[in-house]
């Protein structure tokens, strides 16, 4: 089983797109960045909407064939929507840290404790865009590779409880909209969300 | 002789050589209901208290609270490094350490099946696992985060993530941020949770020097960074109060008694060398009473530091009888030959005081029997620097004689008194009985703990700030079960979670803590299991569930034959040294082979209706430790009323032995009369009665007799006598009658009473003289 393991993470290693690992060559601590990665944080919280559409993929070692869900989200200063129509109408809603799961069922609070992976999701990415290079670096080690129209961005965990679930996150993005979100775990699971996003929404200068 | 002074000699350098040793080591102690006994006559419950204090003694919590959150949180690694620098905590931090809780979240998914919720398994027995197989589904292929395939191997259909819901369920108020730290929003501030665990006891006077110093650097280094405020609450906060007003309070009583000893001394015996000399065996005594009560009980209550040093003060006597036949004697003063003289007063009034004062231990109170031992040993110290130390030290006589203008003043007081005496109208015997009586009537009771005890306002006032925002009221009320091992315990706490829940429900409580939410027993484990096998394994719908999230067939019957593993129970001996580690986890304990487990409260708003819940079971028991020890000092103070009538009577009976009715009458009426005037007025005082009072009144009726019995007995020389009575009684007023200045309650009162009823005493003390000295007094010694 180790044996196979192994060799499957190689190859998740090896089959992952030349771009990728690139971004994990340039540092943003101590590089050429800073500036830029300034910027576009900078840019990034002067938005005070962001929605669109997301399909997320799950390339997980024991399905046969990948998990897909597609969805909408709102993500605001005070409040992060994560809804979720296919394959099922489900709703996720992150605010003031705290976070509700609403089905037909009805509304409920989802306990940090009981279900941290789901919690740390949206506690992360609700406090991306308002996020710093100093508040960054404390949780992760943090690379950026800005072109001239896309940037990507790359995080891998620091904390050692972190660092046992995941092994990197790689986003990529031009000007101030996420295209991309790749979580690599340390088991070689993948989550792959696209994001697009609907043309009538104005571009944040 | 000789052999008593070397012993003597010996043991006050042994005192102060101990004393050097154990000063740095002492602890003080603060909370008042450390002075009373446990008041839970079982001592299988009486434990439960000390369970619940030993996992909050040492916790502090500190709220870093600003407008600006992004200020605050750059604030908090400075404010953190100026705590650790001053090594006082084991922990502190903003993210509390959450590895044992890591530790136990993987013991317990190797126990999926048999832990379930109660809501999971009323589902099985109403829906079987459909809907749990419907609703995880959805779950499970929607899951947005990581670990999915954990999930699938640790919890498929979400039963466990339910179980510990209940666990662990985060208070209203909090929010958990990015970093993990925790987060109280109020309005417009913003506070960071800081949770700390101190390294050594909240009654460490070292400890507490260091962290008041740590946090005074730590709060104004954030005040400048945030311009935010820092509140804090703990265990620690009340001890550190505590030790300032003791500290505020020796300086003060102590001074006062001292300076007044001092300027006392000084007026009759005209030395320096004397001085030095009085206030020697007393320092010996105080320092020796804190060294032994320190290694006797571990660490020293505030009032009976503050008694126990008054106590010793009496010491002064057998300094001042001493001096004064020195100074008597003149020229012809021989050390040895006084000494031998003084020997046998000396020796008996140690023993009187010292059996007088360890009968207070009688009372059962920890804190009495605290302040016994120090007085009694105390006083035997500075009895052995006396007989020890003395004879080196005063070998020659005394230059000066005794001022004459205390002998002209006692022969004035005593003539005027006898005067006054015999030309009383009845009618104003009358009135003055009316006076008196009408005070007695105004007496009242107060048994309230919590009016005794006055704890530093401010600390107070910050609690309920804390406990406000946080929005976490701990009930001090709280339940206990007790059962024959661990699993009835289990069980026995399961039986009682519909009650406490509908309690809940009810609005009665807001929310409790048991073990059982924490280990289902054994049985219900294995009732789980049974239920698990049937409605997820055999009904095919876990299999269901793999299928159709495409879960590959090997890895499938893997996880089937996973799940379906019979695996012995969970039990609490596992989880033991894991729960110890957890800020938040219930307390149980064992005593004797039995197993009990406590239930704590929170937001308790209607207490007969919880209590009631007791009522309903042998095994559960109500703890309100605060009603419990208001109803002990209520009999204490009712045994103690009922034994002072006696006690003089007695008293009475055995004067009787060796004088006629009158002059045991006599010498039984200054501390009797002393005692209701002292009463009566505390009644127009408008002062409530509670056994602190009464001790006073017994320590009054052992002085004034003391007194009277001296006076009685002076043979001719009353008026040294009343010198002598009077310097004496100035000496204990001004070692207990200070007391009544101080800020704690209960010392107070005993100060008060003992202010009034010595003063009272002495006044009185000419009452006592045989009555043929008294009539002839006015014209015999003209």
């Amino acid at each position: 089983m180790t044996l196979r393991l192994l060799l499957l993470l190689s190859w998740l290693l090896l089959a992952l797109p030349g771009r990728c690992q690139d971004v994990f060559q340039h540092p943003l601590a101590g590089g050429d960045h800073g500036a830029a990665f300034a910027q576009l944080a900078a840019a990034m919280k002067s938005q005070s909407l962001v929605q669109g559409a997301f399909t997320q993929t799950k390339h997980l070692q024991m399905l046969e064939r990948p998990l897909v869900t597609r969805g909408s989200f709102t993500l605001s200063p005070e409040r992060f929507e994560w809804r979720i129509e296919h394959p099922f109408t489900l709703a996720y809603s992150f605010a003031d840290q705290r976070l509700t799961r609403e089905t037909d069922g009805g509304r409920q609070t989802v306990q940090p404790a009981a279900e941290p992976a789901l919690f740390g999701f949206f506690s992360f990415f609700s406090s991306l865009f308002s996020l710093s290079q100093s508040s960054l670096e404390k949780l992760f080690a943090v690379y950026f590779l800005p072109s001239e129209e896309t940037w990507e961005l790359g995080l891998t965990p620091l904390q050692p409880q972190l660092a046992t679930s995941i092994r990197q996150l790689h986003i990529s993005g031009s000007e101030t909209r996420i295209h991309q979100v790749r979580l690599t775990e340390t088991s070689g699971d993948i989550t792959d969300i696209q994001f697009s996003y609907p043309p009538q929404t104005p571009v944040a200068p | 002789m000789k052999i008593l002074r070397a012993t003597t000699l010996l043991l006050s350098f042994g005192a102060i050589l101990l004393a050097l040793y154990t000063l740095p080591r002492v602890q003080l102690e603060n909370d008042i209901l450390a002075l009373f006994p446990a008041t839970e006559r079982r001592a299988d419950l009486a434990a439960a208290a000390d369970h619940i204090r030993a996992r909050v003694d040492r916790k502090i919590l500190l709220l870093l609270g600003g407008q600006d959150r992004a200020a605050v949180r750059e604030a908090v690694p400075e404010f953190l490094s100026h705590l650790r620098d001053c090594g006082c905590f084991s922990t502190v931090g903003a993210n509390p350490d959450r590895s044992a809780w890591t530790e136990l979240h993987k013991l317990y998914t190797q126990h999926t099946p048999a832990l379930l919720s109660r809501s999971t398994r009323e589902s099985f027995s109403q829906n079987g696992a459909d809907a749990l197989v419907r609703n995880s589904l959805l779950r499970l292929m929607t899951n947005p985060g990581p670990a999915l395939a954990n999930q699938l191997q640790q919890d498929p259909l979400g039963t466990l993530a339910d179980f510990l819901a209940q666990t662990n369920e985060m208070p209203d108020g909090f929010r958990l941020d990015e970093d993990g730290s925790l987060w109280i929003e109020n309005g417009a501030v913003h506070y960071l949770l800081i949770q700390a665990e101190l390294a050594d006891s909240p009654y460490s006077v070292r400890l507490q020097e260091n962290v008041r110093s740590a946090l005074e650097k730590a709060k104004a280094a954030f005040a400048e960074a945030a311009q935010g405020e820092v509140l804090q609450t703990g265990a620690l906060f009340y001890a550190m109060a505590g030790t300032e007003q003791a500290r505020s309070e020796i300086s003060t009583v102590g001074l006062g008694s001292a300076l007044g000893i001092v300027a006392l001394l000084l007026i009759v015996f005209r030395a320096f060398n004397v001085l030095v000399l009085a206030l020697f065996p007393i320092a010996v005594g105080v320092l020796l009473g804190l060294s032994v009560c320190h290694w006797l009980f571990g660490r020293i209550h505030i009032v009976a530091l503050v008694f126990g040093a008054s106590l010793v003060g009496v010491a002064i006597d057998y300094a001042l009888h001493f001096f004064t036949l020195r100074q008597t004697s003149g020229t012809a003063w021989q050390v040895d030959k006084g000494l031998r003289e003084l020997l046998p007063a000396l020796t008996l009034g140690l023993a009187s005081s010292v059996a007088a004062y360890l009968s207070f231990s009688l009372a059962g109170f920890p804190g009495l029997t605290q302040m016994a031992v120090f007085s009694a040993t105390g006083l035997c110290g500075s009895y052995a620097v006396v007989v020890g130390c003395y004879p080196l030290l005063l070998r020659k006589p005394a230059r000066s004689p005794a001022p004459a203008y205390l002998l002209t003043l006692s022969t004035h007081y005593h003539d005027g008194f006898s005067k006054y005496r015999h030309h009383l109208r009845s009618w104003k015997v009358a009135l003055m009985g009316l006076v008196v009586a009408a005070g007695l009537v105004q007496l009242h009771a107060n048994d309230d703990l919590r009016s005794m005890q006055t704890p530093n306002e401010d600390v107070i006032a910050m609690d309920l700030q804390v406990r406000a925002l946080i929005g976490h009221q701990a009930a001090l009320q709280y339940f206990v079960v007790a059962a024959d091992s661990e699993e009835a315990l289990l069980q026995s706490l399961e039986a009682l979670e519909p009650q406490l829940q509908s309690l809940r429900e009810q609005g009665h409580i807001s929310q409790y803590q048991s073990l059982s939410q924490w280990l289902p027993s054994a049985g219900t484990q294995t009732a789980n299991r049974a239920l698990w096998q049937t409605q997820v394994m055999e009904s095919g719908a876990l299999n269901g569930l793999f299928e159709h999230l495409g879960v590959r067939a090997d890895i499938r019957s893997r996880l089937l034959q996973h799940h379906s593993e019979p695996v012995s129970p969970l039990t609490l001996e596992q989880l033991a040294p894991l729960l110890k580690q957890l800020p938040e986890a219930p307390v149980w304990y064992h005593h004797d082979g039995r197993s009990y487990g406590v239930i704590l409260l929170q937001g308790l708003t209607n207490i007969d209706a919880v209590r009631a819940l007791a009522e309903t079971r042998d095994d559960l028991f109500w703890m309100d430790p605060v009603s419990q020890i208001q109803q002990l000092l209520r009999d204490y103070r009712l045994s103690a009323t009922l034994l002072l009538p006696p006690a003089y009577l007695l008293i009475l009976l055995a004067l009787l032995w060796r004088y006629s009715w009158r002059d045991s009458l006599a010498i039984v009426a200054p501390p009797l009369m002393a005692t209701l005037l002292t009463l009566s007025v505390l009644g127009w005082l408008g002062q409530p009665l509670s056994i602190f009072n009464l001790m006073a009144l017994a320590l009054v009726l052992g002085l004034g007799l003391d007194a009277a019995l001296f006076m009685r007995e002076c043979d001719g020389r009353h008026r040294q006598t009343l010198v002598a009575i009077g310097l004496s009684s100035i000496t204990t007023l001004l070692s207990f009658g200070l007391l009544a200045f101080s800020a704690t309650a209960a010392i107070r009162s005993f100060g008060l009473t003992a202010l009034l009823g010595i003063s009272g005493c002495l006044f009185l003390a000419p009452l006592a003289l045989p009555r043929a000295l008294d009539a002839d007094a006015p014209t015999q010694n003209q």
